[in-house]
């Protein structure tokens, strides 16, 4: 059976198993023409929004703070290869080894985790660029109808697909401990899980999006949750 | 869509052998084409064989996965098999390493000796195996050269500091010999030498070597490669997916990397004398590596050999045996090969082989 | 007696995929996911009509990986570093001003001076991404201000910003030489002069454009232009000479051999902290904006990276590479022929491929052909590449019209952009018209070295 919210059970005379099949039918005994139904999920639509919209922005949250994360992994970054640089030529002047695989690897490995982090945080801040040539011409609602479908229809596939088809990648990964191949290397495994968080983020962001902009849709919200 | 009959030889009924198509992933680039011609021997042949029936596509690296990445394709069965090197999953399991060549050990007639009746392939085979693979033999470069240097080194202290391009093992000997090791993927290797951001590079050998260019960025050609005296390829396949092959085609794939094997080695030999002459003539300067700078490197390859074997049960199994045989087998050539190929090759210096 | 066998003809899917993007792209949902959801929709029909391998899916990460460990990479985050450092301190503003007092009345000097550095920056990273955004950053806002119009400060932006895919030495030139096997230095040297040619027609289509239309590309106005020569040499010391002092220590560092061109661009973030610190403009807000504007674009830039790897692996899983092949093979109409189709293709992918990608689907199909029909190896080369660099610039699809989108203020419209780059497109192919009819102009350079044979 339907699990209702408690605001719906008023209508539960409807919902008899009966009721339903006659409904399917397509004539209702019970309601006078309408289709009880579409008139429960329009009900649905109309009252989840609020429920899941606390989830929504927790995740909002979540994100921008990982953003900030993210700054220092930046500066960090700057930090490593201006040190790779002075590093290789004070080494030769000092006869030392200043640098070494690690420091180089450690440099494309902040990187990943940059943008592998930030994936999420870029959609909330709606900054994957959109080819916006009539999404432009749209008002919001518009926009909001397109971004709703698309995150349905592409992004989540999207990360469901890249989820599924890489666990057994980091699973391999890990069951070797593998590191590098190059002298001096570092662990491959954390960095591959990375991939895995990433797509768990960007999902979650994609269905913060989708509550935000069904919210919207619905009245719940005035702003457009695209910025 | 269309509703055809059937034509003879691709009735569902008929009892010949099924109509299979692979996927063979490999680690080369097609204009490296002596190496990925080993990938495409092993497919044309199979075809040959199975009169069209058992077809292989080749694909060059990035086509389907990165080069570095056949293994980790294999394993999960994206392909049904792949062309690379094992040296390049170390990191996976050190003991990868002798599968194709370590620094200090075995020629490409050696390598083959330990792997085809020495028991080496039975050892590796084992290790595959628990990441549900098999692998079989499929081409030799033979000994490769010791790398391009912008600048002389004559002794080991001319190493310490020396920013230079070499990947594994032969990368892990040098950086303890004091070299700067600097991990670059091939496509960087030019651009880095000619700017002077590394001093040294070392690719595979004058055939490859040249068509890189590597020839325009620095001058002096090091000799011998010490760290890859004869490294086989091997072709990985998905254990799965060979269980499924019918047992007449696991035959034919098996021989087709035999060929493979042998004929990768007669290309190389042929193309590599020639691209050398013409290096050479284009103003590159042999240059051998010193005494000093072998037996040291030789002393830092076997110490990390040993430090290695006590952490790691499984490197340590494969190493003691393979040292053993490497013992064996290099005092039965010093008889037979070197004292021949002492008088009839070695009689003249070599800078007079190439004048 | 045979049976019936029933054939559904998929040959379709490999190119459909091309045509489905074109349709889904233009909803407006953010292109990297689109390109991706578009490869998987493909991949599930081609799962359900029996075409499509779903194992090959596997292969992602590995792709992905790829991406990862790619160190040419590196240069994106590190260039728009610099250029939001420069930006949001207002150092690049200033130096532009600078620039444009020091032109005078020569209307379109700010513009002239985005080519010549595109070229620079060009010749340093050859990563289209980095150079778009960057210059993207620093010039756009300040033509803006000063009332260029808005589509030829886009299309020059764009086009400058491409320059890095031909002026040597270029990533792509790199992995187009290892595709065709040839030497990367002939090719080096082969595409210095249609390089410098195509910089040579941006400009003067710049000058003389603002000669022309006087309006588009104005002058600096009288009261900023016109300061007295004491003060005007204290504000060339003071706004002009360290940000130039920053651009000579990014590019020497790598003409001596410093650091790659990768390390380069993090020496150069060093620099724009140091020269804000100078200038009274650091503060841990500047800081803050600066990595989120390089946490943002660049997860933009690699994301649609990812997506374009999803989509070219399903066109390769459907055969779309076989199907090419096959249309190739066939091709009436010899050298002549072959050139067309081949710079047509090259052209329609890099609507939506990754260079990269391209260079490993298409390079291997048509170099066979391409030495069976006699031409030149490093002239094709150098041919593709100038091809390859329009084809990023044509509207509606171009990475670097993406990437100039993502750092344009709204106020400029897409369509602005669109309309900003069909003039330099133009300049473009007739520079590509010109090396094809005169092969000279591309053969003479490598000639000269000895070791061509
Ligand atoms: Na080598
Ligand atoms: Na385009």
């Amino acid at each position: 059976m339907l699990q209702l919210p408690s605001e719906l059970r008023h209508d539960q005379k409807c919902l008899s198993p009966r009721a339903i099949q006659y409904c399917l039918a397509g004539s209702c005994p019970v309601d006078s023409g309408r289709n009880v139904i579409l008139d429960v999920l329009r009900r649905l639509v109309q009252s989840l929004p609020p429920k899941l919209l606390p989830f929504a922005r927790r995740v909002d949250r979540l994100n921008r703070w990982i953003a900030k994360f993210c700054y220092l992994l930046v500066m960090l970054m700057i930090g490593l290869g201006v040190w790779n640089v002075i590093g290789r030529f004070l080494g030769r002047l000092l006869g030392m080894n200043l640098t070494s695989n690690s420091l180089i690897e450690g440099q494309w490995y902040l990187f990943s985790l940059l943008f592998l982090l930030g994936g999420a945080y870029t959609l909330f801040r709606d900054g994957h660029v959109r080819v916006d040539i009539f999404y432009n011409q749209w008002n919001d609602r518009q926009k909001a109808i397109a971004n709703l479908l698309g995150t349905i229809v592409f992004l989540i596939p999207f990360c469901i697909v890249i989820f599924l088809s890489s666990w057994s990648e980091v699973f391999n990964s890990w069951s070797t401990w593998e590191i590098s191949p190059d002298p001096g290397g570092l662990p491959r495994y954390p960095l591959k899980t990375m991939i895995l968080v990433s797509v768990v983020l960007l999902m979650l962001q994609g269905i913060a999006e989708i509550i935000k902009n069904w919210a919207f849709l619905t009245g719940h919200t005035d702003t457009s949750p695209q910025r | 869509i269309r509703i055809r009959r059937a034509t003879s030889g691709e009735s569902t009924t008929d009892s010949s052998l099924p109509r299979v198509e692979w996927r063979m992933t490999t680690s080369w680039p097609k204009s490296l084409d002596t190496i990925f011609g080993g990938a495409a021997t092993i497919c044309d042949r199979v075809a040959a064989m199975t009169d069209g029936r058992f077809k292989i596509t080749p694909y060059a690296a990035g086509e389907i996965a990165p080069g570095l990445k056949v293994f980790d394709t294999v394993q999960k069965g994206s392909v049904e098999c792949g062309h690379t090197a094992s040296y390049y999953y170390i990191g996976k399991n050190p003991a990868f390493a002798f599968g194709t060549s370590v620094p200090f050990g075995l020629t490409a007639q050696q390598q083959n000796a330990w792997l085809y009746q020495g028991g080496g392939l039975d050892m590796m085979r084992q290790i595959y195996g628990d990441f549900g693979i098999i692998n079989f033999p499929a081409g030799n470069t033979g000994a490769q050269m010791g790398g391009w240097f912008k600048r002389q080194v004559n002794s080991v202290n001319d190493l310490k500091g020396l920013k230079m391009r070499i990947p594994g093992l032969g990368g892990k000997v040098m950086e303890r010999l004091g070299v700067n090791v600097q991990g670059l993927p091939g496509g960087e290797i030019y651009l880095a030498l000619d700017r002077g951001v590394i001093d040294a590079a070392e690719f595979v050998g004058p055939y490859d070597d040249e068509k890189l260019g590597l020839h325009k960025t620095a001058k002096y050609y090091y000799y011998p490669g010490w760290w890859e005296p004869g490294p086989t390829l091997d072709v990985q396949v998905n254990k799965t997916a060979w269980a499924k092959l019918p047992k007449e085609y696991q035959a034919v794939f098996e021989t087709a990397a035999y060929e493979s094997n042998l004929t990768m080695m007669a290309r190389y030999d042929t193309l590599n004398q020639a691209a050398l002459g013409r290096l050479v003539a284009g103003g590159t300067q042999l240059t051998a590596y010193s005494k000093e700078i072998l037996a040291a490197a030789q002393k830092a390859a076997f110490e990390i050999y040993d430090e290695d074997a006590s952490q790691n049960a499984g490197f340590k199994q494969v190493y003691e045996q393979w040292t053993d045989f490497r013992k064996r087998v290099y005092n039965w050539n010093r008889v037979n090969e070197l004292s021949f190929t002492d008088f009839a090759i070695g009689k003249q210096p070599i800078e007079a082989a190439f004048p | 007696m045979g049976e019936w066998i029933i054939e559904v003809d998929t040959t379709w899917m490999g190119p459909g995929m091309f045509l489905g993007a074109l349709v889904l792209l233009a909803f407006g949902y953010p292109v990297a996911f689109a390109l991706g959801g578009v490869g998987i929709l493909f991949g599930l029909a081609g799962v359900g009509l029996g075409v499509f391998d779903w194992q090959l899916f596997t292969a992602l990460p590995d792709r992905f990986f790829g991406t990862m460990s790619n160190f040419t990479l590196l240069a994106i985050p590190y260039f728009i570093f610099l250029g939001a450092m420069l930006q949001k301190t207002g150092i690049a503003e200033r130096l532009l001003e600078t620039m444009g007092i020091l032109f005078g009345r020569l209307r379109g000097g700010l513009a002239l001076a985005v080519v010549l550095v595109g070229a620079l920056l060009a010749a340093t990273t050859g990563v289209v991404a980095a150079t778009v955004v960057a210059m993207g950053m620093i010039s756009l806002p300040v033509m803006l201000r000063y009332g260029y119009n808005k589509q030829l400060a886009t299309g020059v932006i764009a086009a400058s910003g491409t320059l890095g895919q031909i002026i040597p030495p270029s990533v792509v030139l790199v992995v187009l030489g290892d595709q065709l096997g040839i030497s990367v230095g002939d090719l080096f040297l082969g595409s210095l002069i249609p390089g410098l040619l195509i910089t040579a027609a941006f400009a003067l289509h710049v000058l003389i454009s603002a000669w022309l239309r006087p309006d588009i590309a104005p002058a600096l106005p009288a009261t900023v232009r016109e300061i007295g020569g004491k003060a005007l040499a204290g504000r060339v010391l003071k706004a002009m000479l360290p940000p130039l002092l920053l651009i000579l220590l990014v590019l020497g560092s790598i003409f001596f051999g410093f650091a790659t061109p990768t390390e380069a661009g993090a020496v150069g973030c060093l620099g724009a902290i140091v020269l804000a610190y100078f200038n009274r403009q650091l503060n841990l807000n500047t800081l803050r904006q600066a990595c989120d504007d390089t946490l943002r674009t660049t997860s933009m830039v690699i994301f649609i990276l990812f997506g374009s790897t999803l989509f070219s692996l399903v066109f390769r899983g459907l055969e779309g590479d076989r199907f090419m092949t096959e249309a190739l093979v066939n091709l009436p109409g010899g050298t002549l022929g072959f050139m067309l189709v081949s710079m047509l293709v090259v052209f329609v992918l890099g609507f939506f491929i990754d260079f990269f990608e391209i260079a490993f689907i298409v390079i291997p199909l048509f170099v066979p052909v391409a030495q069976k029909l006699g031409i030149d190896l490093i002239w094709y080369g150098v041919v593709l590449g100038a091809n390859l660099q329009t084809s990023f610039l044509t509207p509606p699809f171009g990475f670097a019209l993406f990437y100039l989108r993502s750092v344009a203020p709204p106020e400029v419209k897409t369509t602005d952009i669109y309309r900003g780059v069909i003039p330099f497109i133009v300049l473009q192919l007739l520079v590509l018209a010109l090396i094809i009819a005169f092969p000279g102009i591309v053969n003479f350079l490598p000639s000269l070295t000895p070791s061509a044979s």
